[in-house]
């Protein structure tokens, strides 16, 4: 145990660079194994209430005396006991606590046992709060006066600055970590603080630089618990900052808070907390070159979500206008409505490879006479497959959760707990992956089986199912042929919307007990995860090998065509759960370009793309920092839908970004 | 987890001989006589759905289960190869090999998995 990081002592940037095989997370366990299971022995036997009143009477309280501000996660106290589907992958309500002292928010009479549990969650965060005030006043720290007022505030009345507003939301955002809520996302912060610093420079409260300086202590400090945030891969902490958006009249709403995430990030180049900058064909250019010269930079920031597409979709769902505007994103791209909603997003995942590998497993293929009946025959699998898909969500039940109830509006006024349907939303939703090896997949066997009659369906099932055995030739030229997914043939296109239109089909009339509908989209985390056990595909992939990333095609001829492609598609209805193209750009071709750049994304966000991230990073550096990782410890990826240092990267996920780097640069077949 | 999913199957009135109907199929094999196998010959006892061969690594000891024979892979194939409408595989770590040793051998026939249609039912 000598190398893991002793809890409650802040920052561990320096221990995880030490560590280069992707096992922090698994020693993470095997360090909550030992070190918290005094704690555990007494949750285990303890409701979640009381388990919360133990935390908070027992959690270590650590100041970090250079900070201004109070942030920590004792994990030894971690209410980490799974009693049914966890909430995670979502974002409080900050502004509860913004505008309420935490004694403003109880019950004056609890007469429900929901009431009654409500009251005693903050009875436990008023303990905590108590013993960091005491804590602060035992210590010589930065600022204790000022932490000591904002504490005292914080028990009876809104927060009234700007500082004490990062505060609170620091707090907030550490109960929901020390309780095990992951993902936790953070929210619209330029609009939410913008009234507190708007005040504080007007009335000379505070200046620019120092709201500045406290804004980027903000964000440093949110990434210190990196390690320990991380979910599935380091750096998957679904820690994202949104910015900017459109009004109900479409205008493009900003503020200077904007502007400031944007240097700032692009100040620290650190891979977490991300950002998301909502755009719309109002944006201003020299917002928009702004947030492109800090992706430039390589750090991963932001990823560019069109409120031009989104938001009339999510009215169309059901969403009111005011909480369709004001969209946040689960951890990587699902929009949801932050505060509101406890709608899961990513509650598993639609492998479209899977009604494909059946189709082949299961049908007498010889009554198969054209392609639109393949097609139609594959549909009727997807349908099947999507009965399973079905099964999964219904059959999740979820952990009675008062603490997030407290953060998440509705559930106060209802007197109902997340669980129970409290939220103003809770909508199911689910991931996809595979899509793009699907499309060519299926053009394939349109050209080679149907057209041009070079193999028959059975040599395309003997070819899959025996992973090319004696067939490497074919294998290879399927494999090195330019991609029909992501290019703007609009055989592609329609292609492509008739599967997402089929998924519609098959899933519009679901719901859950509390009436939420299921929605989807076309990117996923699980494009590695979810090939391991498939058979090979007639794209030339081979068995266990990856699928495509996201919307993504480097055999392209152009980010033009890429980008008509994803425009012409149509993400209505329930198909708008995260549709992210993902670039793989060159470090210098922004810098270079970056006003062709700006048209471009102006232009594409005029066609109607969905999403977009890049990675900005070239295949003789990812080469070279895979050979020698020290030389490259700070070196920042775009993976799913976060940022993470390449160094913490499994292999198979840098062999992919490598892979794809070659590709652009037109380096590999 | 298998016989869970079978058992909410039931409770949901979702049936082998409807799904199975869905696929137009009369006539089956089941590869794996074990729990599983006897289980699925037993809920399409009543049906029109036939299943006219147990396959099972163990067919020489076990010659005949409810009344169905049992017979190993190489001789399925060699009596039977299409001539049934699908191989059903019971036995879920079977499931790969069985699925390339008759893609390799009598390539047009269908092969599920009961492990994943318990699911799409």
């Amino acid at each position: 145990m000598k190398d893991i990081y002793i809890p409650s002592l802040g920052g561990d940037v320096r221990l995880h660079k030490k560590k280069q095989d992707g096992s922090l997370l698994r020693e993470r366990e095997n360090y909550k194994k030992i070190y918290a299971k005094e704690f555990s022995d007494i949750y285990n036997e303890s409701t979640l209430v009381e388990g919360f009143i133990c935390m908070c009477q027992n959690q270590r309280i650590y100041i970090d005396k250079n900070w201004q501000f109070v942030y920590f996660i004792d994990y030894v106290y971690a209410l980490d006991k799974i009693r049914g589907y966890r909430f995670g992958n979502l974002t409080p309500s900050y502004e509860i606590l913004l505008s309420h002292g935490l004694s403003e928010l109880k019950y004056s009479n609890p007469d429900t046992p929901f009431c009654s549990d409500y009251n005693k969650i903050i009875d436990g965060m008023e303990c905590i709060v108590e013993r960091i005030i005491k804590e602060i006043r035992c210590g010589n720290t930065k600022k204790s006066e000022d932490k000591i007022r904002w504490f005292e505030n914080l028990k009876i009345r809104p927060a009234e600055h700007f500082a004490e507003a990062l505060q609170r939301i620091l707090f907030v955002n550490q109960i929901m970590w020390q309780t095990d809520h992951y993902l936790t996302g953070l929210g619209s912060l330029d609009q939410l603080l913008y009234p507190y610093y708007e005040q504080d420079l007007r009335t000379g409260h505070t200046d620019e630089k120092t709201a500045k300086e406290q804004l980027k202590e903000f964000l440093q400090i949110l990434h210190q618990y990196y390690w320990y945030k991380s979910s599935m891969l380091m750096g998957d902490t679904g820690q994202i900052i949104i910015l900017g958006g459109s009004d109900k009249e479409e205008n493009y709403r900003y503020t200077v808070l904007t502007e400031q995430f944007l240097d700032l990030v692009q100040e620290l180049q650190l891979p977490d907390p991300k950002l998301l900058l909502r755009v719309n064909d109002r944006i201003p250019e020299k917002l928009l070159k702004k947030a492109l010269l800090c992706m430039g930079t390589g750090v991963g920031s932001p990823i560019f979500s069109n409120d031009n597409v989104i938001i009339p979709a999510l009215k169309k769902f059901g969403i009111k206008e005011e909480d369709a505007c004001s969209y946040a994103v689960s951890a990587c791209w699902e929009p949801l409505i932050a505060g509101k909603s406890v709608s899961l997003n990513n509650m598993t995942t639609l492998n479209y490879m899977r009604p494909l590998e059946n189709l082949f497993r299961r049908e007498r293929l010889a009554r198969l006479g054209t392609f639109d009946e393949f097609i139609e025959c594959y549909i009727i699998y997807l349908k099947r497959n999507l009965n399973a898909v079905k099964r999964i969500l219904t059959n999740a039940r979820f952990q009675y959760d008062p603490i997030l109830s407290v953060f998440i509006e509705g559930c106060r006024e209802k007197q109902k707990d997340v669980s129970w349907g409290g939220a103003e939303y809770f909508h199911a939703g689910i991931t996809s992956v595979a899509l793009g090896n699907v499309i060519d997949a299926l053009l394939n066997i349109k050209e080679y089986v149907y057209e041009r009659k070079k193999y028959s369906l059975t040599e395309v099932r003997k070819m899959i199912l025996t992973n090319y055995a004696g067939r490497e030739k074919d294998q290879k030229a399927l494999k090195s042929k330019k991609r029909y997914f992501g290019t703007d043939k609009e055989e592609v296109i329609q292609l492509t919307q008739k599967i997402m239109n089929a998924t519609t089909r098959f899933t519009k009339d679901y719901r859950n007990e509390y009436g939420g509908k299921l929605k989807f989209g076309l990117s996923a985390p699980t494009y590695i995860d979810a090939a391991v056990d498939m058979y090979a595909s007639f794209d030339g992939r081979k068995y266990g090998d990856p699928f495509a990333v996201h919307i993504s095609n480097e055999t392209a001829d152009s980010y033009t065509e890429i980008l008509n492609f994803a425009s012409a598609l149509d993400y209505g209805d329930n198909r708008f759960n995260g549709n992210v193209i993902d670039f793989m750009v060159a470090p210098d071709f922004i810098q270079n370009n970056v006003d062709k750049f700006v048209t471009l994304i102006k232009t594409a966000i005029k066609k109607g793309i969905f999403q977009l991230q890049m990675n900005v990073v070239s295949s003789e550096t990812l080469i070279c920092a895979k050979k020698n990782p020290d030389a490259f410890p700070n070196l920042i990826v775009r993976v799913w839908g976060f940022s993470a240092f390449f160094i913490d990267l499994p292999d198979e996920y840098k062999d992919i970004l490598i892979s794809r780097a070659l590709k652009n640069e037109g380096k590999e077949g | 987890m298998i016989v869970r999913k079978w058992l909410e199957n039931q409770c949901n009135g979702k049936y082998w001989k409807d799904y199975l109907k869905t696929y137009g199929y009369s006539e089956i094999a089941i590869y794996g006589a074990g729990e599983l196998g006897r289980y699925l010959v037993m809920e399409l006892q009543s049906s029109e759905i036939k299943v006219i061969v147990y396959v099972d690594r163990n067919a020489n000891e076990l010659n005949e289960v409810l009344h169905i024979p049992v017979i190993t892979l190489d001789e399925f194939i060699s009596i039977f190869g299409n001539k049934v409408d699908a191989l059903i595989v019971t036995a879920t770590s079977a499931d790969r090999e069985v699925l390339r040793e008759i893609a390799c051998r009598v390539p047009d026939l269908p092969v599920m998995s009961l492990r994943d249609m318990i699911f799409e039912m």
